[in-house]
């Protein structure tokens, strides 16, 4: 079994390369390959991490606040609810709302990686720039 | 715009896009505005593109005007938006790798696919023997 330890927030050292992180509770884990990646469990599958619910007084108390999103599993994506605002005259790529691709992983299980989510827009609050040197703008038509 | 199997691999990861991003490689439009230097193209002209940055998945873009090729007439833009990337493509093959000519014998797999239909034509007009290989009888019913 994997084993993670962290010195401080946001760094953290796995026991070995590979190997396999789960929530027994929400079926949600890390797995630490190359990169962490958020999976969900495969149908069937029985979680074998333990998990124990702690009191509050067990837990280490820091100054440290997480940065938490709202995640929902859906069948085929985990969205990750992190709407941006979009500053007027963004010349595009402003991300938005996070969306996770799912692919199929060598483990059995479905993977989200979090190296290949796709950054959205919401279209309505975009506008495109003008033209720089040697651009052009160009807007597609709708067809009948 | 065009969709392309390649939009796949962009959007899973398989073809890695620097985040954000957005998707899609070819579309046709009309130019809206030009910046400084450019010279080939101007406002109203209808264009199309089919090896440009990513991001045709959208109803107006900047896009660097030398990728920009004027639609002739006769051609709308729902065929001219789907045939770039695949008729370049095509293009590169049959007249800069090889030059295909009248009485070469060719074997083209995927003949059923968005490159494999317009070579076949293509080869077949240049007058070459084109042997097709597809992976249905509806494909090929489609290829023939």
């Amino acid at each position: 079994m994997a084993r993670l330890t962290s010195p401080e927030p946001g760094v953290y050292k796995r026991s070995r390369v590979g190997e396999l992180l789960r929530c027994a509770v929400a079926r949600l884990g890390i797995r630490h390959a190359q990169r962490p990646v958020l999976f969900r469990s495969g149908a069937g599958q029985d979680p074998f991490y333990p998990v124990a619910v702690e009191s509050g007084e067990e837990l280490q108390k820091g100054p440290y606040v997480a940065e938490t999103f709202p995640v929902h599993v859906e069948d085929s994506y985990v969205i990750i609810e992190n709407v941006r605002h979009v500053a007027p005259g963004f010349r595009l790529q402003p991300p938005s709302i996070i969306i996770s691709s799912q692919e199929p992983s060598h483990d059995a299980c479905h993977s989200l990686s979090q190296d290949r989510r796709s950054e959205v827009l919401v279209w309505e609050e975009v506008q495109v720039g003008k033209p720089g040197p040697g651009e052009a703008r160009i807007r597609i038509r709708p067809w009948a | 715009m065009g969709l392309n199997f390649v939009d796949i691999y962009n959007r899973s990861g398989i073809y890695p896009v620097q985040l954000p991003s957005g998707l899609g490689g070819e579309a046709a439009g009309v130019v809206e505005e030009v910046g400084s230097g450019v010279t080939d193209i101007k406002p109203g002209d209808r264009v199309a593109y089919g090896a440009a940055p990513i991001g045709a998945y959208a109803e107006a873009r900047l896009i660097p005007a030398d990728r920009l090729m004027k639609i002739p007439e006769g051609i709308d833009d729902k065929t001219a938006a789907a045939m770039m990337l695949k008729g370049l493509t095509t293009q590169y093959l049959i007249r800069q790798t090889y030059r295909v000519k009248s009485g070469d014998t060719i074997l083209l797999h995927a003949a059923a696919g968005g490159v494999g239909l317009i070579l076949s034509q293509w080869a077949k007009h240049l007058g070459a023997t084109v042997i097709g290989t597809v992976g249905s009888d509806e494909k090929a019913k489609l290829a023939r």
